[in-house]
């Protein structure tokens, strides 16, 4: 269908559509009309959003391995077969290096992975789909990565094309392109400096962590660690703490890679993330970690740690709000407006006395509804919802589900404080792990 | 590497933990090595190896060194490439070599696998037959068995069972022993080559050892199942021992069954037309367990190989073309997958059941094409792991270049006169 519309328009004179497919091992000729070569690459610079081919590499006849360079702008037509350029073959260069600003496409994208970020999953790339303007102008549009493009690529597709249509005229095969527009494309490329900037301009931000690390979890290793390493920091520690498998947390953080960054992610994890992940990495990797982290970071991950896995004290966040009981409401909701950036849990608070005992709980619910000049000791929760830290996981489950509450306060044997365990948390420890680990072969 | 080798070795009492760790670390890197070795005897190879005994007795025994050091080396490559590069074999193929190539290899390979998978299954009737079960009740029992196994169980489970299943091939040296073998001319036989002949029927063997030994589906598996295992440079030579140690353990094996049916059915002048067959052969001859154990091991194999070599072929035609695969997708996201796995296991207990199929035709069909695809993967395989932008420091150095260029030129010519050979015996009948 799409084609169809191609060609009409194509027909007015506006705009056409070609394929990658097609462009390639085209013969190239001067301004003469003199054969320079056949068509090879074609490069685009990277972090524009349509970008349109800068240069053309062409492979010139004979066994050499030299290849000729002409700029975009020199194709005096791209639709016709063959490639005519406005200059003389004297005036192309031999190639050098490539810039850090360009890719090629043939060598970067065709028949390599990239990331899709409008389906959020990791495609091949089995053709290139540009548009035309104005006959002169090739603009990269989007990538194909249908059956169709892998059948146009081998050559067959006039041929499968008869066939699909003479046994099923409606197939979705002829109807249905599987073009993904080129600005929901991540390239995979191995070079950390221009994936970044392939990826500054692309929404990959705009991804849900837990997608972009299925995402990841589905990428060779290589491109993980670069796509990884170009993520930003807050996006970076978010996404590390939703790997199922340990394994690819700790490739991602003792790989060698700079530490100081490796440090800087888990600090901006929540407490009870980092020492999850950690406590899954090799003990002498993780105490060098430890190490180069903030030590305020630094001394509430290893309290964390110190904690059994499957207890209370291994599943809390010592990330907790708490209060004094004399504090009124207006003082409260002041001072939760100051850190609320900082903090992850923004619905339950803890009051406690001066030697940090838990005397009761209030809900953000709880708080709206009482007067500003209230004391917090009169609008806390009467009674004592709480475990204590060796308590096992199943009965922190048991207590969240009997109270209905989205989370509970964990104390010590003296009733101090220590942290709390959210539901999502819980729901973690205690659902069956068999579909989180099922591992691909 | 050298410095962990000598923790797992030197044990300081402080570092005791860090030994439990190597030891676990060790556990959790073996695996794919040993599955693929043990994989490569299956019902074909086991049949090749009977008739190798049965009718050259030990005389061929003295080319399982040369094979286990091909097997060892062009397998080492595949590994080495998973992890280093972290991409499975069609994936390499198709980035550097294109579409086309990689799309007309994966046809040869699928032809190649669908008559291997129909020759497992028939590896299933027969060996059942010898203990008293129709293959009407053992063929679809298996298939479902392996269909079911693969769609739901998780992968863990799955390697386990695969695991498990290596262990069984013991039964080959049991039988070996029972069949009381002159030791003095086995151990002669093995080390020395004595009595090289050049007529067809040996040259034809030793053709079909080396053809069932090779094959070019190992090498996908072999390299996709070290990526999924997440297995990286830094253990790689964890894995390295893990496919010396399944090589090894795989032409012990065959070895064994080379002994068991020289001992006996060479010794006593038995002609015998396949493995079920030599398992009954045994019997008088070798006494009643030797039999029953050759045959255990027949259906072990058959029902191991049966269930690995329609998944890796499904895992790479899918990791070529860019499809969803794994068993934990669901049907909906990856189509391609569970339909090219469940046609492939259905055609081939179909075809072991269907009477009046032309089994031998489709086999040499099938031994075409693993001979048509051989080159070109082993060729493939050298010039990618010679790539410096792919492998870096762990491309091949020189000597093990020698050699491995050299194993794929004996591979290829080997493969080439298979492929002749087949046309000849074809052309004869």
């Amino acid at each position: 269908m799409a084609n169809e519309r191609v060609r009409s328009e194509a027909a007015e004179g506006h705009v056409e559509f070609l394929y990658f497919s097609r462009l390639l091992s085209r013969t190239v000729v001067d301004a003469q009309g003199a054969p320079i070569g056949r068509l090879y690459d074609l490069s685009i610079a990277l972090p524009e959003p349509y970008p349109s081919i800068r240069e053309v590499l062409i492979r010139p006849r004979g066994p050499s391995d030299l290849l000729l360079v002409a700029q975009g702008s020199q194709v005096r037509s791209w639709i016709e077969d063959p490639i005519s350029l406005s200059v003389g073959i004297r005036e192309l260069r031999p190639s050098r290096r490539k810039e850090k600003a360009e890719i090629l496409l043939r060598e970067a994208l065709l028949d390599k992975q990239v990331v899709d970020v409008s389906g959020a999953k990791v495609e091949r790339v089995n053709d290139l789909h540009f548009l035309v303007a104005r006959g002169r102008d090739l603009i990269l549009a989007h990538i194909d990565v249908g059956l169709r493009g892998l059948v146009r690529r081998l050559g067959w597709e006039p041929a499968v094309d008869a066939v699909v249509r003479l046994l099923k005229p409606r197939a979705r095969y002829l109807s249905e392109e599987s073009l993904i527009g080129w600005k929901y494309v991540v390239p995979t490329l191995a070079d950390p400096a221009g994936l970044r900037l392939a990826l500054s301009q692309k929404s990959i931000a705009t991804l849900h962590p837990a997608d972009l690390a299925e995402i990841l979890q589905d990428l060779p290793a290589d491109s993980r660690r670069s796509v990884f390493d170009a993520l930003e920091l807050d996006t970076a520690a978010r996404v590390l703490s939703e790997f199922d498998d340990p394994r690819i947390q700790e490739e991602l953080l003792t790989e060698p890679r700079d530490p100081e960054k490796a440090a800087d992610v888990l600090e901006t994890m929540p407490p009870d993330a980092a020492a999850d992940v950690l406590s899954e990495l090799p003990e002498e990797d993780a105490r060098d970690l430890i190490d180069r982290m903030q030590p305020a970071d630094a001394q509430a991950v290893q309290t964390l740690m110190r904690h059994e896995e499957d207890t209370a004290g291994g599943m809390m966040t010592t990330e907790v709000v708490t209060f004094p009981a004399t504090m009124t409401v207006a003082e409260a909701f002041a001072q939760l407006r100051r850190i609320a950036p900082d903090v992850e849990f923004l619905y339950q608070f803890y009051v406690v006395d001066e030697r940090r005992r838990l005397l009761g709980f209030i809900n953000m619910r709880r708080l709206f509804l009482a007067a500003e000049d209230e004391r917090l000791g009169d609008v806390m929760a009467p009674w004592t919802i709480r475990v204590h830290s060796e308590d096992p996981a199943s009965h922190v489950a048991e207590i969240i589900e009997k109270y209905n509450q989205a989370a509970v306060p964990v104390v010590d044997a003296e009733g101090v404080l220590l942290g709390m365990i959210t539901v999502d948390d819980v729901l973690t420890e205690v659902l069956p792990l068999a579909w989180k680990k099922k591992l691909r072969l | 590497m050298e410095e962990k080798a000598a923790t797992l070795t030197g044990t300081p009492p402080a570092r005791r933990a860090s030994r439990w760790r190597q030891i676990a670390l060790f556990l959790a890197v073996i695996g794919p090595g040993i599955i693929t070795a043990n994989v490569d005897n299956d019902a074909g190879g086991i049949t090749t190896y009977s008739l190798a005994g049965a009718q050259f007795g030990t005389q061929l025994l003295w080319t399982l060194v040369p094979i286990t050091v091909a097997l060892i080396v062009v397998q080492e490559m595949a590994a080495r490439m998973g992890a280093v590069t972290g991409k499975g074999l069609a994936d390499l193929i198709r980035e550097n070599y294109g579409v086309r190539l990689t799309f007309y290899l994966m046809i040869a390979l699928l032809v190649a696998n669908a008559g291997n998978t129909i020759s497992e299954f028939a590896g299933v009737a027969a060996s059942m037959e010898l203990f008293g079960v129709e293959k009407w009740v053992s063929v679809p029992l298996a298939a479902l068995l392996i269909w079911l196994l693969v769609v739901r169980g998780t992968y863990r489970i799955v390697e386990r069972v695969f695991l498990a299943a290596c262990v069984f091939y013991f039964v080959y040296p049991v039988s070996a022993f029972l069949a009381k073998p002159p030791w003095g001319q086995v151990l002669r036989d093995t080390l020395v080559p004595s009595r090289v002949r050049l007529d067809v029927g040996y040259v034809g063997m030793l053709i079909g050892l080396v053809g069932t030994t090779i094959a070019p589906w190992m090498q996908f598996y072999l390299q996709s199942s070290v990526v999924e295992k997440g297995i990286r440079r830094d253990r790689y030579w964890i894995s390295r021992w893990d496919v010396i140690v399944g090589c090894i353990v795989t032409d012990v094996v065959a070895f064994f069954i080379i002994v068991a049916c020289a001992a006996t059915l060479f010794a006593h002048g038995v002609a015998i037309e396949d493995a079920a067959h030599a398992a009954r052969a045994l019997e008088p001859l070798a006494g009643r367990y030797a039999s029953a154990l050759f045959g255990f091991g027949l259906l072990n194999a058959s029902l191991f190989s049966a269930a690995i070599l329609p998944l890796s072929t499904v895992y790479y035609v899918c990791e070529a073309f860019g499809w969803e695969a794994g068993v934990d997708k669901r049907f909906a996201d990856a189509r391609a997958f569970y339909v090219i796995y469940t046609a492939m296991i259905v055609l081939g207990a179909a075809v072991v059941l269907w009477p009046r199929f032309p089994l031998i035709r489709v086999m040499f069909v099938s031994q075409i094409a693993n001979g048509i695809a051989l080159p070109p993967v082993l060729i493939f395989m050298l010039l990618l792991v010679n790539r410096k932008e792919l492998m870096g420091d762990q491309v091949n150095g020189r000597f093990f270049n020698a050699v491995a260029w050299l194993t794929t030129v004996v591979m290829i010519g080997l493969t080439l006169m298979l492929v002749a050979n087949g046309f000849g015996l074809k052309l004869g009948t």
